[in-house]
């Protein structure tokens, strides 16, 4: 008889307090490149990529407060993976906040992979 | 002089007792009101947020579930009860107290249970799990006169209810210490995006290029000075009073775990600095109930 594929992870509070802490660290790095960038085009981008990944972060906070279990499909598994390396990217690149470009990169990026995360809350 | 002393412990308990009442109903008061607050404040970043949406629903107006703030409501009402009818096992008053404070905690329990939209194996629901095992205790030891020992038996259910709502906050450990996650943590978050344009206007409270503007354009920038001012002040306001409930919160914890382990000297000291944070409480609730 043929097993049933494995049904889908749950995703713990833990990963969603993991996921904010990336984001939360996220945004600091992306206001503090808002702060000292004098680049127009380069501070509005950035101030909006800080607009998305706060709502993405109060999303989560709803869900968490909740404290609902979610469901996790592979998908999702991935895309926390991926996640876990854009906040990582981000952190290092506090360091050399003259890299304005490759923090917009990484954040885009970041924005990304947390909006497939999201609408499963 | 035995009798004197037993006296003294006698009145001790009271007092402990007592105090954890009162410091408990503080608490629930101002964590309630808190968490309404939260979505206050968080308000003008929701309607921010929701100019980039497709649709918006009065779902997206609360950062905090009204539902999950009325289980919380619930939740320390009933710690309330527990703590009261702790005290009445310890007042020289008629046992028939402590008879009605625990049907009182029986029929919140029971409210609780008829409360949807709490699914099993959250935080919420262990909450209340840990409260009607509260509930429970207490019928259990009815008649028994020691509340020592029901504090005992009941305080890890009182260090579970209690752990999970400072977590909610967004803090760990003790003395608690605010973390990346949490409610205090995101609506940091949301204010610092939400007023980073201000924040970079105004860095250092100065406005900038003021000596190059017109005298128009001067008035302007001081009023817009003014009001991030305010804001900003508002903000600390409520970051503070987070913090402060969540030391009360923190107090009213090793309280009660001082209060179970029979070791007199450790409850005196702990139930002392429970009293201590009890006046900051109850400003917080006098503060975001007026008006």
């Amino acid at each position: 008889m043929a097993k049933n594929p494995p049904g889908p992870a749950p995703i713990s509070s833990q990963q969603l307090q993991d996921l904010q802490d990336g984001i939360s660290a996220s945004i600091q790095t992306i206001l503090k490149a808002y702060g000292q960038c004098q680049d127009r085009v380069g501070s509005a981008t950035l101030l909006q990529q800080s607009q998305q990944l706060a709502a993405q972060m109060s999303s989560i906070e709803t869900a968490l407060f909740h404290q609902q279990t979610v469901d996790a499909t592979d998908a999702m598994a991935s895309a926390f993976t991926a996640a876990s390396g854009f906040t990582a990217q981000l952190k290092q690149l506090a360091d050399g906040l003259d890299k304005v470009s490759d923090i917009i990169n990484a954040a885009a990026k970041l924005i990304g992979v947390v909006a497939q995360i999201v609408p499963y809350l | 002089m035995l009798a004197v002393l037993l006296g003294g412990c006698a009145t001790g308990g009271i007092q402990n007792t007592d105090a954890l009442q009162q410091a408990m109903d503080a608490n629930h008061k101002a964590a309630v009101s808190v968490l309404k607050r939260a979505n206050e404040e968080d308000l003008p970043y929701r309607i921010e947020d929701g100019l980039t949406r497709s649709a918006f629903s009065a779902d997206d107006l609360s950062l905090l579930a009204p539902a999950d703030i009325d289980s919380w409501d619930k939740i320390l009402g009933a710690l309330d009860s527990y703590c009261g009818a702790l005290s009445c096992l310890t007042s020289p008053k008629a046992s028939g107290d402590f008879s009605t404070a625990c049907e009182g905690l029986g029929s919140k329990v029971g409210a609780l249970a008829k409360a949807g939209g709490i699914k099993t194996g959250t935080k919420v629901s262990a909450a209340e799990t840990a409260v009607t095992e509260l509930g429970s205790l207490l019928m259990r030891y009815k008649g028994d006169s020691d509340a020592r020992l029901v504090a005992e038996k009941a305080d890890p259910s009182f260090q579970k209810v209690v752990g999970s709502l400072i977590e909610a906050f967004g803090f760990e450990g003790s003395p608690p210490a605010p973390s990346p996650h949490g409610i205090l943590a995101t609506y940091e978050l949301d204010f610092s995006v939400g007023t980073a344009m201000e924040a970079k206007k105004f860095k250092g409270g100065e406005i900038e290029g003021f000596a190059a503007m017109g005298d128009d354009q001067k008035r302007a920038s001081i009023r817009a000075l003014l009001s991030w001012l305010k804001v900003k002040q508002d903000h600390d306001e409520f970051v503070a009073s987070v913090r402060t409930l969540v030391t009360a919160l923190d107090k009213a914890r090793l309280a009660h775990a001082a209060l179970a382990s029979r070791d007199a000297a450790n409850a005196s000291a702990a139930f002392a600095q429970l009293q201590a944070e009890m006046k900051n409480v109850q400003a917080i609730y006098q503060q975001f109930t007026k008006g």
